[in-house]
């Protein structure tokens, strides 16, 4: 790989031994992949699952970073961390996250701040076409198809590297080349485009056969960012997909030819009602128990998804034994509690938080509408409606 | 007899160890982050969707066509890597940066090195029976299966 001659002094350890090792780090896995030079980053965010006690040595190494006086260059931002507002609630699983004050504070002296897995909420919106370092499957895929700024799946830790380094390594997603298109998706005429339940199921298809290719979609210019962050998030779970052309939609993918670079699609994929049903059967997990928590808002919800929420939620209220949670980052948290719309979470007992209700291992029974939970977590899924509902009889039974 | 199989090596290190094979995607975040949460000693995948549930893979070469899944990846495995129960390798066609940086950072930051090697042909990967033992050099690139 060519590196310029600032790079070439970092590696070699002129500015310090922890800045080479993660110059090697990010070289070595540039190298491998054919990089053949690394490129200025704008902004990074990371994912290091807030200290759970599964993220040791990658938190012993954050630790190792702040040691050594390392501050990030560019603006980064961090997956959720847990939220205190709801110590009692959740008294029992809070003892899993065993390094996140350690973490937390680390990241903040490194400069890292702001925690959510949907940063580009916060000020973390880069401009199209920039190139980023970021970690969160979710957020990369929101990147690169909304935004049309570019970003591979990053690693936790490589991120930092980046953020510290401010650039990353030329390859992948970077290169307009490898944002072709492989994959034509359409939706058959008995499913209801409009329905964002049948958009995240599509998600979750779409992963599963687009594997670590790229698929475009026909017939979704209608929908909105919100709407295809939620098919996103679930493309990026059942597969590797970091990039999702919604022709129209994405900056990028005007219109077939545009996507496809003027190349035919390997393939076209009619996804019908079917097959929906099929997944969701497939993803889901029927519990005969009453259910004690929902959790909405994986990724984190946007201000105007929160809003429908609480507006579904007027004059209903939560069936006592039920936690229901609506999850966003803190600042919308805190600009919904201090206003008229904390009425309707009191009245209803439902709970605004900004922690992650994937990796808080919230007692099960557990109801989901987030296709992305779903299939990380034994949990049921259902669309918003019928989520709400369940909550409010308390149990799934009709 | 031994047969030799040439791709890429994505991370450093050389071992030996019986072949786990499967033809499904592999999501390393589904399939370890329980057994890491329950400081488990074994490695069970714990992805119920795959064919490989509750197999433990501690100590094996782990052989799939390509990894999915989301960004914990890297360090699910570096910290699978540094509890010392990690498979000894994997094998597949198509690796990706996400699962080559839980190695690599395991190698510059704890000298723990774990090999992957990836860009052989599947459909010679998965001619290998279940238990074969296989040699896999992360440093030069290949895997040699040893009959």
């Amino acid at each position: 790989m060519f590196l310029n001659r600032e790079e070439e002094a970092i590696f070699s350890g002129n500015k310090g031994e922890m800045l080479a090792k993660l110059m090697k780090l990010i070289v070595k896995l540039g190298e491998s992949f054919g990089a053949e030079k690394l490129i200025d980053i704008t902004s990074a965010h990371t994912v290091l699952n807030f200290g759970l006690n599964f993220v040791n040595a990658a938190a012993q190494v954050i630790h190792e970073i702040r040691e050594a006086n390392l501050k990030v260059k560019v603006r980064t931002t961090a997956d959720p961390i847990i939220d205190m507002d709801y110590k009692d609630e959740l008294s029992m699983v809070y003892p899993m996250f065993t390094l996140h004050d350690q973490l937390i504070d680390d990241l903040l002296h490194v400069g890292i701040h702001g925690f959510t897995c949907t940063p580009y909420f916060l000020d973390n919106r880069p401009n199209f076409g920039e190139h980023c370092a970021w970690s969160e499957s979710s957020a990369v895929i929101y990147l690169n198809s909304v935004i049309g700024a570019r970003s591979n799946r990053e690693g936790g830790l490589v991120d930092i590297a980046c953020g510290i380094l401010g650039k990353t390594s030329y390859h992948g997603l970077h290169l307009t080349e490898n944002r072709k298109g492989d994959l034509l998706f359409r939706l058959s005429d008995d499913v209801d485009k409009h329905d964002l339940f049948n958009l995240t199921s599509m998600g979750l298809i779409i992963g599963e056969i687009a594997g670590n290719k790229i698929p475009v979609i026909e017939g979704l210019e209608h929908a909105s960012n919100d709407e295809i962050k939620n098919l996103g998030a679930a493309s990026a779970s059942t597969g590797a997909v970091a990039l999702i052309h919604v022709i129209g939609k994405t900056p990028e993918a005007k219109n077939v030819e545009v996507a496809f670079q003027n190349d035919k699609p390997e393939d076209v994929i009619e996804i019908t009602m079917d097959d929906i049903n099929e997944v969701r059967e497939k993803y889901s997990t029927e519990w005969s128990l009453p259910p004690k928590n929902l959790s909405i808002g994986c990724p984190h919800l946007s201000r105007d998804e929160v809003l429908i929420v609480l507006e579904k939620l007027k004059g209903k209220k939560i069936a006592p034994g039920i936690n229901f949670w609506i999850c966003t980052n803190k600042e919308i948290k805190d600009e919904i509690v201090n206003s008229e719309y904390n009425e309707i979470l009191k009245d209803s007992g439902a709970h605004l938080t900004h922690f992650c209700p994937l990796l808080t291992a919230l007692p099960r029974p557990l109801i989901t509408n987030s296709a992305k939970t779903c299939f990380y977590s034994n949990a049921t899924y259902k669309n918003i409606d019928e989520c709400i509902q369940i909550a409010e009889r308390g149990t799934n039974n009709d | 007899m031994t047969k030799i199989l040439k791709g890429r090596g994505l991370s450093e290190g050389i071992v030996e160890g019986e072949a786990v094979v499967t033809s499904q995607p592999f999501s390393i975040s589904a399939a370890f982050t329980f057994p890491l949460i329950q400081f488990s000693k074994k490695l069970k995948v714990a992805d119920r969707t795959h064919e490989l549930y509750k197999k433990n893979v501690s100590n094996k070469v782990l052989i799939f066509p390509y990894p999915i899944g989301t960004t914990t990846l890297g360090f699910v495995l570096l910290e699978t890597i540094h509890r010392g129960i990690a498979p000894k390798a994997i094998v597949c066609e198509r690796g990706e940066p996400l699962m080559s940086s839980g190695a690599v950072i395991s190698d510059i930051f704890f000298g723990l090195k774990f090999p992957i090697v990836d860009q052989i042909d599947f459909e010679k990967l998965k001619q290998i029976p279940n238990g074969t033992l296989v040699h896999v050099n992360g440093n030069e690139g290949y895997i040699e299966i040893i009959e």
